[in-house]
């Protein structure tokens, strides 16, 4: 019996970000950590042919047990016009699977992240119940970690704001830092959280489940830590518009 | 309009960390030259010269991760970018026309001219880029 605590990673993913699909799933094939299975939720409207090119790709590859792409909306039977309610549905997809199967830990992370190798070992060192490695978001001169920090903890809100762009000179010191908000591109959640906390969105609000995510674990005094020694690539596209470029 | 090219204002915004790369570098040398100068030195001064080297590597590790990741993407990036303003600088009136047009008869085109600022986004090239391929998507 393997005594290493059983990892699930798992997100979201679509078409809009097949262009790196075979070199995220190269990078993750090739963790070193000794218990970890990959699943991941295509929300793509397209019948299947995502999810089949995927699972048709590892299995030429790898062939091996650890990794299967299911069919969000199939799973769910069900169809949203929003891409916040969409993003939400399979990041609790994500949830149920990890809690379903009693993995001990979900390592959420977005398909177009590339941690290094020993990125479980380290974040799991750790022992916190919520914790991230660093990657940038945004394009050209707007790129930025993706970290908030704290202003001031209210009652029922995180006042806090996004790092800008040079701020990371000095926030990025290779330390274990507590911030506000670490995203879901690569964030390692203990069990106990996510049975606590689902993933939400609210209709009408411009906010994502993850920034939710990050007010409701505030809201439970489960702090959110960043490893600033883990640095990810990003390989963020800009995805156009909903609806028309992507459905 | 300055002519460097868009790489190099990207590049650019990496300084702060390359002149910290090099600080560090520095003290991690300087805190060495000292250790091995002073053989009198009391222990435990010693030992936390020595912890100040860790923590100096570990900084420095950190830092070079996240130059590593900014240079990477921006020589991507500003290959793109410079073929979408190539393209922008081109077509970006015929097509602003359009969606003028258009948005006549179309709620989300309407919508979004009413939301930009047209004036404000010939002064940044990046915003004309995003804009530019925005309208372009929709006319």
């Amino acid at each position: 019996m393997n005594q290493f605590p059983r990892v699930l990673i798992s997100a979201p993913t679509a078409l809009a970000k097949k262009y790196c699909f075979e070199e995220w799933l190269d990078n993750v094939m090739q963790l070193s950590y000794p218990n970890f299975n990959v699943v991941l939720f295509d929300n793509t409207n397209d019948g299947g042919k995502f999810t089949e090119y995927m699972n048709e790709y590892h299995k030429n590859n790898y062939n091996s047990e650890k990794f299967y792409a299911v069919k969000s909306l199939k799973i769910n039977n069900f169809f949203s016009s929003s891409i916040i309610e969409k993003m939400c549905l399979s990041h609790n997809d994500c949830r149920k699977y990890m809690l379903h199967n009693n993995y001990d830990y979900l390592l959420h992370l977005e398909t177009d992240v590339f941690p290094e190798k020993d990125v479980i070992e380290k974040l799991m060192f750790h022992k916190k119940k919520v914790v991230g490695a660093i990657y940038y978001r945004d394009e050209g001169l707007y790129r930025k970690p993706m970290i908030q920090k704290f202003i001031e903890p209210l009652p029922n809100h995180i006042k806090s704001i996004n790092l800008e762009p040079n701020e990371d000179t000095c926030f990025i010191d290779g330390t274990l830092k507590k911030v506000s908000h670490v995203g879901l591109g690569c964030v390692l959640i203990e069990n106990k959280v996510l049975k606590k906390i689902p993933f939400r969105f609210e209709k009408n609000i411009e906010m994502h489940p993850d920034t939710f995510f990050a007010e409701d674990c505030l809201r439970n005094a489960i702090p959110i830590y960043a490893d600033t020694s883990l640095i990810c690539r990003h390989e963020n596209e800009d995805w156009g518009i909903y609806g028309i470029n992507f459905k | 309009m300055s002519n460097k090219s868009y790489l190099d204002e990207l590049l650019e915004t990496l300084k702060p960390q390359q002149e910290l790369k090099q600080l560090l570098k520095d003290k991690a040398e300087e805190i060495n030259k000292i250790l091995s100068a002073d053989n009198t030195m009391n222990p435990i001064d010693r030992i936390n010269y020595k912890i100040e080297i860790v923590k100096t590597n570990q900084e420095l590790s950190a830092l070079e991760k996240v130059l590593k990741e900014k240079e990477d993407y921006f020589k991507k990036y500003a290959i793109q970018f410079e073929k979408d303003l190539k393209e922008a600088n081109q077509n970006y009136k015929q097509v602003i026309q359009k969606a003028t047009v258009k948005a006549k008869s179309d709620q989300n085109i309407k919508l979004l001219l009413d939301k930009v600022n047209l004036q404000a986004i010939e002064t940044s090239k990046e915003l004309k880029v995003a804009f530019y391929k925005r309208f372009k998507n929709l006319v």
